[in-house]
C-alpha cells in the first residue's frame, strides 16, 4: 500500500514538474526571443540556432567565468619610433602598458618597460638617449633612459595625452591632451610643464616643421557648432618661437583628424582625417553616402587646406591614422586602421593635383572619387588595425603598429612588400574577445568597406556628430551614443527599440547601418562579448577616483538629489534628477517625455541616456540640439520636464552641472 | 532446380550491379568538372557577335567535362531538350539552372537541375521567354524576361525568384534589354542593359542589389566596343568580358576593368584580329577559361587564358561541336556577399534625395527647374530648394527620368537614364552624371525642409510598362 502511494505520489509530482518544465520552457523561449530576435523574422532564421542561453550569460558578462578564461595578454602596439642610428624601434603597447624596445638587427624584444596607463605616443631626442612616452590615461609623459631602460621621471601633463613632439632646439616639448582640450608645453630643462594652450576639441596629433618654426596640431572632433550645421575642426598652429598659438584653423567636413606630419622641405603638412556625411539623409551607402576619407594637405603659410580623398570609387579606407612621409620627399604612407591597408602615394602627384586645384582646373576635389588614382601609387595590406608608422632614418623601411594583432610589419618603401614582421607576443590573435575587437575595428562589414563601428564610435565612444538615419529625410535626427561601460543599461537606441546587443548588431543593423551580409553568428557573439565587456570609461578628469568632490560638486549633488525646490515647494518624485538617473549608471533605463520632442520628432519619448563620464559627449538630447549640457536647463527646459530647473540660481546651475561632469565609471558606484 | 545458394548468388550479383550503375548514373560530377553549351558545328554561330544565344534557333546541348580528358569523358546533361543552354552554377555546385525549350516552336523557360541525380524541372512557364538564368546568394535565382509593347518596342527585364515556392519578382523597371546577369562578389547584379526607348545602340553593364533597390550605371565600354558576352568578377575584383570591335568585322577582344574602379580601368587582355571570343570564366587560380573560335571557319573550343604571357592553351576543341558558356564545379571564384533587404511591401512608393554637386556652403542661390517624365509623358515640372537639391516620393516600380531645364524650358541637362524605386525605397543622387562617382557635400539638402514632392504616373501604376511576353518572344525568334 505504501509503495503504491509512493508511486501515486511521484507520478504526481513527475507530472507538476512536467507543468513546470514545459511554463519554464515557455518562458526561457520567450526570454529568449524578447532579447535576441525581436520581430525581425530574418534574425530568427539566422540566428534561432546559433544563439544559446551562453551567448547572453557566459560571452557578454563582463569580468564572467569566460571572458575571464578567454582574454590573452595583449600587447596592443600603438604607435612607433626608430632611433636615429636606425638600430632600435620603440613601440608603445597600449594594452600592456609598456614599451617595447626592439633590435633592429635581429628584429627581437631586448627590453619592455612599464609605463602609465595606456601607453599613446613615443618620440626620441636626436641623440638617442631619451625617449618620451605619452601615457594617455594617466595623463603624464614617461621618460625613459634608453641606456638603463628604466623610467626615470614622469611628467604630469593634463587630460589624456597623446600627441607628442619636442622642439630640442628650445628645449620645448608639446603634449596634446585630448580629454581636456589643450597643449601641455613642457620644459624640457627642468622637465616640467610651464602652460597649456587651448587647443582643437579632442586634440591628437602633433608635430614641428623641419626649421623647428611652426607646430601644428589636430583635432579629432568639431568643435561644437550649431545644431546640424557642418563640422568644423579646429587645427592649431602654434609659433614654436614664443610658444603661442599664432592661428586657428577650422576646415569644414574634416572630422577625426589623427595625426600629421610635414614635408621634409617644411611647405606642406599632411594630416588623416574623416569626411562624415552625417547631414545628408542616410538613404544609401552607395557612392560615399555615408562616410568618406581624406588626406588633408595644410599650407603652414597660409593655414588653407585642399582635402584629397583616398578612396576609390567602389571601395573605401577607412579610418585613416597616421601618415609618414620619406625623408627625401617623394612618398608619403598612410594607415589605414578600417581596412587593414596602407596606401602609398606619390607626393609630387600630389603636387601636381594641388596646383590643378588652385587653378581651378578640378573643382570640389573633396568628394571626387576618382581622384585618388592620380596620386595613389599602391595599397598594401596588413594585419589588423594598422596604426601608428615610422620610416627608418635612411628612408627605406616603413615600420607600422598592427595594433589588434601584436605585430610590426615592415614594409619596403621602394618594392611597396611587406618584408617581415616582428611578433611582440604569442597571445591568441583569434581568441573570442580580440575577434570582437578586430570585427569593432574593420570596415568589411559595411558595403563597400566604407565604415566600422569605430567610424562613429572613435575610442569605443561616439564622434559627437549627429545622422539623419530615419526613413523620411530630416525626422528623428539621431545623436550617436557612446558605447563605454553598456553592459547594464539595456535597452539601447534614443527610441528603446532594441533590448539588447544582439538586437541592436543584428539583422537591424545589417539592413540600415551596413546595408551588407549581416554578421556571422560567431561574428556577433564575438562583437558583442567585446562591446559589453571590453570598452570601458577613461579616468574622469573632473574627480580622480577616490578623491572626495569639491565644494560645488558637493552642492551639485545635493541639487541633483534635492526633493523641494528653492521655494520650499516638494518637487514630484518623477521631476527629480536622480529618479530618472539613478547610480551606478545614471539610468533608469525607461522612456521618458522630457519636452525634448520637436516636430520632426516622430515620437515624444526617449531613452534616458547614461551618465557616466557624460562631460565627455556633447551635443546634448536625442538630437543633439543642447551644445552644453547648461543648455538643458538654460534653453531647452522651459516647462520643467526635464527635471525641475527653473528655479536654480546661475551659481546653482553651475554647480549641478560640475557635479554631473564627475560621475566616472559605474563600478565606483556599485561599490558605494 | 535451382539451389537457394545459388539464388542468393544472383540476387547479390544483381544488386551490385544496380548500385554500381546507379553509382556510375549518378555520381555527383567531381571538383573542377566544366560544364558547357555545345552547338552542332552546322550551326553558324557568327550571329553570337550581333545577336543574343536566345535568338538563335540553334539544337544545343549541355555537357560536361573532365579538363583533364576532354575528349572522352563528355557527359550529356540535357539529351531531352530541343536547345539548353547558358548553364549556371549554385554556390554549393548541386545545382545548375538553365535555359532550354523542348521543342523549337515554344518559348524558352528556366530550368533547374540536380546535377546528382540530374533530374530537372522548369521554374518558368511557357507563356514566357525567359533566359539567362543564375544563382543568387539566398537561394534565389534571377534571370531575364522578354517584354514587347507596340509604342516602346521591346526587350526583357530582370527577374527573381525562390525556386521553392516559384514566386516571380520582378527587379528592373526600366524600358530596356536587361539580360546576361551575373554576381559581384558585393552581392548586388551585374549585367549588360541596352536602352530601348528611346532607342539607344549602346550596351552597358548595371549593377543593383538583388531587391530591385540602387540601380546604377556600374560600366560604359570605350566607344570602339560592344559587350558580346556575359561579364564576370573573379577573386581579385577584376571583371572580364568578351567585346566586339565595332570598327572590324571580324576582330574580337578579351576586356577586363577593375570592380574597384570601373571608369578608367578597362585593359585589353586579348585581342583577336579574325576570330570571336564567345565567353569567359575567371577560375580560382587566376587563369581565364575562355570560349573562343580562333578563326570564323573553324569551331569554338574552350581555351585556357594565361594572363601573364596572353597566350590561348586549347584544352577543348571538336570538329563536329562549337563549345560556349562554360563554368566550372567548384570553380566559382568567391561567394558574393547576401545583401539585406530594407524594402516595405506594404508601401507604394520610394525616395529619391538628389544633391547638386557644384553646390559650396557659399553659394545660395542654386534653384534650377526639373523635369520628371514617364513612359507616358511629363509627370511634373517643379524647381529645386534654393541649394538645387529635390526630393520627390515616386509611385514604386514605374520608370521615371530626370531633365534640367532652363526658364525657356529647354533641356540643358538630361534626360538622365531611366530609374525607379521599389516600395519603401530610398536612394540618392549627386549631380547628373550618369555614373556616379561623386560624393554628396556634407550639407543638409535644403529640399528635406520642405514637403516632399510626390511623383506619380497620370494612370494606373502598371499601365506605363505593359509586358507581353508572348508576343515578345515571338518577334524575337522571327529575328
Amino acid at each position: 500500500m505504501k509503495i503504491k502511494k509512493s508511486v501515486l505520489i511521484i507520478i504526481i509530482l513527475l507530472l507538476f514538474a512536467t507543468l513546470f518544465v514545459n511554463r519554464a520552457m515557455n518562458w526561457a523561449t520567450d526570454h529568449y526571443e524578447y532579447y535576441t530576435i525581436g520581430e525581425i523574422s530574418e534574425v530568427r532564421e539566422r540566428h534561432i540556432d546559433a544563439l544559446k542561453c551562453f551567448s547572453c550569460h557566459a560571452y557578454t558578462q563582463k569580468d564572467g567565468f569566460f571572458v575571464q578564461k578567454t582574454e590573452g595578454i595583449y600587447s596592443s602596439p600603438y604607435n612607433l619610433a626608430v632611433t636615429p642610428d636606425d638600430d632600435f624601434l620603440l613601440v608603445t603597447g597600449q594594452e600592456s602598458d609598456r614599451l617595447y624596445i626592439i633590435d633592429l638587427k635581429n628584429n627581437q624584444i631586448v627590453n619592455s618597460i612599464q609605463v602609465g596607463e595606456r601607453p599613446h605616443t613615443v618620440i626620441i631626442s636626436p641623440d638617442g638617449k631619451k625617449a618620451y612616452v605619452t601615457n594617455q590615461w594617466s595623463g603624464t609623459v614617461s621618460v625613459i633612459n634608453l641606456d638603463s631602460g628604466e623610467e626615470i621621471n614622469t611628467i604630469t601633463v593634463g587630460g589624456g595625452a597623446s600627441g607628442i613632439v619636442a622642439d630640442f632646439d628650445r628645449n620645448i616639448l608639446y603634449v596634446a591632451n585630448t580629454y581636456t582640450a589643450n597643449i601641455s608645453v613642457v620644459d624640457l630643462n627642468t622637465e616640467t610643464e610651464i602652460k597649456r594652450l587651448r587647443a582643437g576639441n579632442y586634440p591628437s596629433g602633433l608635430n614641428i616643421s623641419p626649421d623647428n618654426s611652426t607646430v601644428v596640431a589636430v583635432s579629432q572632433r568639431s568643435v561644437i557648432v550649431e545644431h546640424r550645421d557642418p563640422p568644423k575642426t579646429e587645427v592649431t598652429i602654434i609659433d614654436a618661437a614664443t610658444q603661442r598659438v599664432s592661428k586657428r584653423n577650422y576646415f569644414m567636413e574634416s572630422h577625426i583628424m589623427e595625426k600629421v606630419m610635414f614635408t621634409p622641405s617644411g611647405d606642406l603638412a599632411f594630416t588623416t582625417l574623416v569626411r562624415p556625411k552625417n547631414l545628408v539623409p542616410a538613404v544609401q551607402v552607395e557612392n560615399g553616402w555615408m562616410m568618406t576619407f581624406a588626406l588633408g594637405i595644410i599650407s603652414p603659410e597660409t593655414g588653407a587646406m585642399v582635402q584629397l580623398p583616398l578612396d576609390d570609387p567602389n571601395l573605401y579606407y577607412a579610418d585613416p591614422y597616421d601618415v609618414r612621409i620619406t625623408p627625401d620627399g617623394k612618398r608619403a604612407f598612410i594607415s589605414h586602421s578600417g581596412n587593414d591597408y596602407i596606401t602609398a602615394v606619390d607626393v609630387d602627384m600630389i603636387r601636381n593635383v594641388l596646383e590643378r586645384v588652385n587653378s581651378g582646373e578640378i573643382v570640389n576635389p573633396e568628394n571626387d572619387l576618382l581622384l585618388s588614382e592620380s596620386y595613389m601609387l599602391n595599397r598594401i595590406a596588413t594585419g589588423s588595425n594598422p596604426k601608428g608608422m615610422a620610416i627608418s632614418a635612411d628612408g627605406n623601411t616603413l615600420y607600422v603598429a598592427e595594433r589588434l594583432t601584436d605585430h610590426i610589419a615592415l614594409i619596403d618603401t621602394q618594392t611597396l612588400e611587406i618584408r617581415d614582421y616582428i611578433a611582440l607576443n604569442d597571445a591568441n590573435q583569434n581568441a573570442f574577445l580580440r575577434r570582437g575587437e578586430q570585427l569593432f575595428n574593420n570596415a568589411a562589414h559595411t558595403f563597400q568597406y566604407q565604415y566600422s563601428c569605430y567610424s562613429c564610435h572613435p575610442d569605443n565612444h561616439e564622434d559627437g556628430l549627429t545622422y539623419d538615419m530615419a526613413y523620411y529625410p530630416g525626422m528623428d535626427i539621431s545623436n550617436v551614443q557612446t558605447l563605454r561601460e553598456l553592459s547594464n543599461t539595456s535597452p539601447f537606441k534614443w527610441n528603446g527599440k532594441n533590448v539588447s546587443i544582439y538586437m541592436q548588431c543584428g539583422m537591424r543593423f545589417s539592413k540600415f547601418i551596413t546595408r551588407t551580409e549581416i554578421f556571422s553568428p560567431g561574428d556577433l557573439k564575438a562583437l558583442v562579448g567585446y562591446i559589453t565587456s571590453k570598452i570601458e570609461h577613461p579616468p574622469n578628469i573632473y574627480r580622480g577616483e577616490g578623491e572626495e568632490l569639491t565644494a560645488a560638486q558637493k552642492r551639485g549633488k545635493e541639487l541633483f538629489e534635492r526633493t523641494t525646490t528653492n521655494s520650499g515647494k516638494a518637487i514630484p518624485l518623477r521631476d527629480q534628477c536622480i529618479t530618472c538617473h539613478p547610480p551606478p549608471n545614471f539610468t533608469d533605463r525607461m522612456m521618458h517625455d522630457v519636452g525634448s520632442a520637436t516636430d520632426k520628432d516622430t515620437h515624444p519619448e526617449f531613452l534616458t541616456p547614461h551618465l557616466n563620464n557624460i562631460y565627455e559627449s556633447a551635443p546634448y538630447l536625442h538630437d543633439g540640439r543642447a551644445q552644453t549640457l547648461e543648455e538643458l536647463w538654460t534653453i531647452y527646459n522651459d516647462d520643467d520636464l526635464h527635471g525641475v530647473a527653473n528655479d536654480m540660481t546661475k551659481d546653482q546651475l553651475n554647480d549641478l552641472v560640475e557635479y554631473l561632469r564627475s560621475l566616472g565609471r559605474a563600478e565606483y558606484y556599485y561599490d558605494k | 532446380m535451382i539451389s537457394s545458394k545459388k539464388v542468393l548468388s544472383i540476387i547479390v550479383i544483381l544488386i551490385v550491379v544496380l548500385a554500381g550503375s546507379l553509382f556510375f548514373l549518378y555520381r555527383p560530377l567531381s571538383e573542377g568538372t566544366i560544364i558547357m553549351t555545345r552547338i552542332s558545328s552546322d550551326e553558324d554561330i557568327s550571329i553570337l557577335s550581333q545577336k543574343h544565344l536566345k535568338t538563335a534557333n540553334f539544337n544545343s546541348t549541355i555537357v560536361a567535362f573532365n579538363p583533364n580528358k576532354p575528349k572522352h569523358s563528355a557527359k550529356i546533361l540535357t539529351g531531352d531538350f530541343y536547345t539548353a543552354h547558358s548553364p549556371e552554377l549554385s554556390g554549393d555546385s548541386r545545382q545548375i539552372v538553365f535555359t532550354g525549350k523542348m521543342n523549337p516552336k515554344s518559348n524558352r523557360q528556366i530550368w533547374l537541375m540536380n546535377l546528382n541525380s540530374q533530374r530537372y524541372h522548369a521554374l518558368t512557364d511557357e507563356s514566357m521567354n525567359c533566359f539567362d538564368p543564375f544563382f543568387l546568394t539566398n537561394e534565389r535565382i534571377a534571370f531575364s524576361c522578354d517584354w514587347q509593347h507596340d509604342q516602346y518596342g521591346s526587350g526583357s527585364l530582370l527577374f527573381s525568384m525562390d525556386p521553392d515556392n516559384g514566386k516571380m519578382n520582378r527587379i528592373t523597371f526600366h524600358p530596356h534589354a536587361d539580360y546576361a546577369g551575373s554576381m559581384l562578389h558585393d552581392g548586388r547584379i551585374m549585367w549588360i542593359s541596352q536602352q530601348v526607348y528611346p532607342d539607344n545602340e549602346a550596351k552597358t553593364l548595371m549593377a543593383l542589389r538583388p531587391d530591385g533597390t540602387n540601380a546604377n550605371l556600374f560600366y560604359q565600354l570605350p566607344a570602339d566596343y560592344q559587350i558580346i558576352s556575359k561579364a564576370r568578377e573573379n577573386d581579385d575584383r577584376q571583371i572580364y568580358f568578351a567585346a566586339k570591335n565595332t570598327g572590324s568585322v571580324t576582330g574580337s577582344s578579351l576586356l577586363q576593368f577593375s570592380y574597384i574602379n570601373p571608369v578608367t580601368s578597362t585593359q585589353k587582355a586579348y585581342e583577336s584580329e579574325n576570330g570571336m571570343i564567345l565567353s569567359v570564366y575567371p577560375r580560382v587560380d587566376g587563369s581565364l577559361l575562355v570560349a573562343y573560335q580562333n578563326s570564323r571557319s573553324g569551331n569554338a573550343g574552350l581555351y585556357e587564358f594565361n594572363q601573364v604571357n596572353a597566350k590561348m592553351v586549347s584544352l577543348l576543341a571538336d570538329e563536329e561541336y562549337h563549345y560556349i558558356e562554360p563554368v566550372v564545379v567548384k570553380g566559382q571564384p568567391f561567394l558574393p556577399k547576401v545583401l539585406p533587404t530594407a524594402l516595405n511591401d506594404t508601401m507604394d512608393t520610394g525616395i529619391i534625395v538628389f544633391t547638386d554637386p557644384n553646390l559650396n556652403i557659399n553659394q545660395s542661390n542654386h534653384r534650377n527647374l526639373i523635369r520628371v517624365e514617364g513612359l507616358d509623358g511629363i509627370y511634373k515640372e517643379f524647381l529645386t530648394a534654393i541649394d538645387g537639391s529635390f526630393y520627390i516620393i515616386a509611385t514604386a516600380k514605374v520608370p521615371i527620368r530626370f531633365s534640367q531645364l532652363n526658364e525657356k524650358g529647354e533641356i540643358i541637362n538630361g534626360p538622365y537614364p531611366w530609374t525607379w524605386v521599389m516600395s519603401g525605397d530610398r536612394r540618392g543622387f549627386t549631380g547628373w552624371n550618369p555614373i556616379q562617382m561623386i560624393a554628396p557635400a556634407n550639407l543638409v539638402p535644403q529640399a528635406i525642409n520642405d514637403p516632399a514632392i510626390q511623383i506619380s504616373a497620370p494612370g494606373p501604376v502598371d499601365l506605363p510598362f505593359i509586358v507581353d511576353f508572348n508576343r515578345a518572344s515571338e518577334v524575337r525568334d522571327e529575328d
